[in-house]
């Protein structure tokens, strides 16, 4: 049987959050360079920020309580058992 | 930034217009974000009406975090999504001085181009109004060629095109005459 335990979906969504951001400033970036920082382009990424922090609250406040630990099975053989019984 | 540094404005230079795409087209980019939020909450509905318990918080001890996960990804994803699109919709700039046209395009995040038009080349200016949001709200296509036909500048979408050409054109007979003498 294999399994791994939960928290390493933990770390792989840390990695995604990572790239999210990166790409969230060099967008934000690009506005400012090229003198576009405007009241429309602030409302948008107003608008963008506050969704992803909203998002990341709820994401915290459902993941709370949850045992980070468990081991969560990858693949286990007694899942076959009994599959090729004729 | 200020619009001055970006194209680097000499002394004489006046700006006279700076157009951006018509605020309409956008809209597709919009509803398509919005739809993309709605997925997640119909895909919810449709599982926890099917099987009630998968997604319990208090007896899935795994599927529920990593629901919670996968939907917080494919949010945040959609958020960036949704800032793309509004990048290469509003990062797409053309800049008519009392000189010359600086026209930027934004392809994605790390592809941009910038080209250069002097006034007095131009030849040729033409507008077009194709389909029924155009007609409608106003905007379309304005078609900048020089004697060389090699050479063309198109402000895609902008509002007003009609009122833009005909300013163009007096512009670019003014800096004919500047040019001449």
């Amino acid at each position: 049987m294999f399994e791994i335990s939960l928290y390493i979906f933990l770390f792989i969504y840390f990695g995604f959050l990572a790239i999210f951001f990166i790409f969230s400033i060099l967008n934000f970036y690009h506005i400012v360079v090229t003198a576009s920082f405007t009241l429309a382009s602030f409302i948008v990424s107003f608008f963008v920020f506050s969704l992803a922090t909203l998002i990341l609250y709820a994401t915290w406040y459902l993941l709370i309580n949850v045992d980070w630990q468990t081991a969560v099975p990858l693949f286990n053989y007694e899942w076959f058992n009994g599959i090729l019984i004729f | 930034m200020i619009i001055s540094n970006l194209i680097r404005q000499k002394s004489y230079e006046k700006i006279e217009y700076l157009l951006r795409r018509h605020p309409i087209t956008f809209l597709p980019s919009f509803l398509i974000f919005l739809l993309m939020l709605a997925v997640p909450v119909i895909v919810y509905l449709l599982i926890n009406n099917l099987y009630p318990n998968i997604l319990d918080p208090l007896t899935s001890k795994i599927l529920f975090p990593l629901a919670t996960l996968s939907a917080s990804i494919y949010y945040l994803g959609t958020c960036l999504f949704f800032y793309f699109r509004f990048i290469e919709f509003y990062l797409d700039i053309w800049i008519v001085t009392n000189d010359r046209i600086v026209s930027i395009n934004q392809k994605g995040l790390f592809s941009q181009t910038i080209s250069e038009m002097d006034l007095y080349r131009i030849q040729d200016v033409t507008v077009v109004v194709n389909g029924f949001f155009p007609s409608i709200f106003k905007y379309g296509d304005v078609q900048i060629k020089t004697a060389s036909q090699n050479i063309k500048i198109i402000f895609k979408n902008v509002p007003k095109p009609n009122e833009i050409r005909e300013a163009l054109i007096q512009l670019s007979d003014e800096d004919r005459k500047h040019h001449n003498s």
